[in-house]
């Protein structure tokens, strides 16, 4: 759905990660973009050069905020700090919706740092739902949950990614930031069809979709988004746009990362597969 | 097995240290097998075990928050050279794991942690400390809140007080 509840009633278009090797590029040259994703934990901060720059973006540029640390899978309870920096963020870019992962990463406010997987079970369910409702009641903006990569499945799973994705979803009310990418990469790690994947979430809550590159070992895939998108994940997101009609879609490139025109110019071909969607309609 | 079991058990097995060759041990700390922990927790696939699944996540674990170190720390680096501050951002961080959502806050208790744990420096613990004491300083200052600058007038309030220079002696030393 190219503008629904979930992303603010917006059509934004194709954007790209602001990272920072782009920065002077952007302030210098300003060139047309749609929109810039900022890793909200990168500005959460009192002052200095970040927000500096964040307000110089503002003055030119539409900003959407997607977050690393929420860790709606994990049990411990919302950290009440971070959601209050989180806010004053939200106030500061007045992103229409923000983003953050549907997984785990802090034990008894320990951190790991990572995406970590969350078995599909029902408590699990239950248990991420309510944290994004909570999430969402504080900062009173729609969330977006991002399904994630992976490598490792429990024992206790009682259900498809999909179907737990699905489960989130609805039990709490929110939008999906489906990253057809990660569902690329699991999909080959734990062998499953990844147009199942597609073709089973609901397609009324996708709020934004990610795109990004991987890396093949031997034995698995690492989603490394170090490369430009390969032809399955664009096979992907095709179905999904057909599916879901015109998203926000963003390239992610977070590593090696290119000049700013070569990254643009790999987002904007998420541009051909939105017009033959308009086109096909 | 509940949820929350599940997640201690996993994150207490993916922080656990790697071994000389980066690869998980076959023991923890407490001596457990890590292959049954990865076993009771995670499935295995027709090309990887249940604990080579686990060990993805258990290099990425270290990779991460010990390259974020080498990030914050390059000056610490150079005097204590990559070996040696390899081996100290691994006793570090077993004693200090993560406590914030942002790696930004993770060297924040190197200065005192090196202080009480001084034979990961060496003969350069005094300029190690001071090296921290100062990249540390320069991680502050890049996002800290801005605050408004003195007025002259206010200057008759303002007390001097007597710094040690040893601080800053051996570093000029060094560079030069």
């Amino acid at each position: 759905m190219p503008a629904n509840r979930f992303n603010g009633h917006t059509d934004y278009g194709i954007g790209i990660g602001l990272r920072i090797p782009h920065y002077r590029h952007i302030l210098e040259e300003k060139p047309v973009c749609d929109w810039f994703e900022i890793i909200s934990e990168n500005f959460m901060v009192d002052g200095g050069r970040p927000l500096q720059i964040l307000d110089e973006i503002l003055e030119q540029y539409r900003v959407v905020q997607h977050g690393v640390s929420l860790y709606f899978g994990s049990t411990d309870k919302l950290n009440r700090a971070h959601l209050k920096k989180l806010k004053a963020l939200i106030k500061r870019t007045g992103t229409p919706w923000i983003s953050d992962h549907l997984c785990w990463g802090s034990v008894d406010g320990t951190y790991s740092h990572d995406l970590l997987p969350i078995p599909y079970t029902f408590e699990a369910a239950r248990n991420a739902a309510r944290k994004i409702r909570e999430a969402s009641d504080f900062l009173e903006v729609p969330i977006a949950v991002e399904n994630v990569s992976s490598y490792a499945e429990f024992h206790t799973s009682e259900m498809t990614e999909w179907e737990f994705l699905t489960e989130v979803v609805e039990g709490a009310d929110c939008g999906i930031l489906l990253d057809v990418n990660n569902i690329y990469v699991s999909s080959r790690n734990h062998k499953f069809r990844a147009l199942d994947y597609v073709e089973n979430v609901p397609h009324e809550r996708v709020a934004q979709i990610h795109i990004a590159g991987h890396t093949k070992f031997e034995k698995y895939i690492l989603d490394t988004h170090d490369h430009p998108v390969l032809k399955p994940v664009w096979k992907l997101y095709e179905r999904a746009i057909q599916l879901g009609g015109n998203t926000a879609t963003l390239l992610e490139w977070d590593d090696r990362i290119p000049s700013f025109e070569e990254v643009h110019d790999e987002a904007l071909k998420a541009a051909q597969f939105l017009q033959e969607t308009t086109l096909s309609k | 097995m509940k949820l929350r079991e599940i997640q201690q058990r996993m994150f207490r097995a993916i922080t656990e240290p790697l071994t000389a060759s980066e690869r998980t041990r076959a023991r923890g700390l407490d001596g457990r097998s890590m292959r049954k922990e990865a076993e009771a927790i995670i499935k295995p696939n027709d090309r990887l075990s249940s604990l080579e699944r686990l060990e993805i996540y258990n290099r990425q674990y270290w990779f991460r928050i010990i390259g974020s170190l080498y990030d914050d720390f390059p000056g610490l680096e150079a005097i204590l050279g990559e070996n040696r501050f390899e081996k100290l951002s691994q006793a570090y961080l077993q004693d200090c794991p993560s406590r914030s959502h942002t790696l930004r806050d993770l060297g924040a208790r190197l200065e005192g942690w090196l202080e009480q744990h001084p034979e990961h420096a060496g003969r350069h613990l005094s300029l190690a400390l001071d090296m921290i004491r100062i990249e540390w300083a320069n991680i502050e200052a890049f996002d800290a809140a801005e605050l408004p600058s003195p007025r002259m007038s206010s200057w008759r309030f303002v007390r001097i007080r007597q710094i040690s220079a040893s601080a800053c002696s051996p570093i000029s030393g060094w560079w030069q």
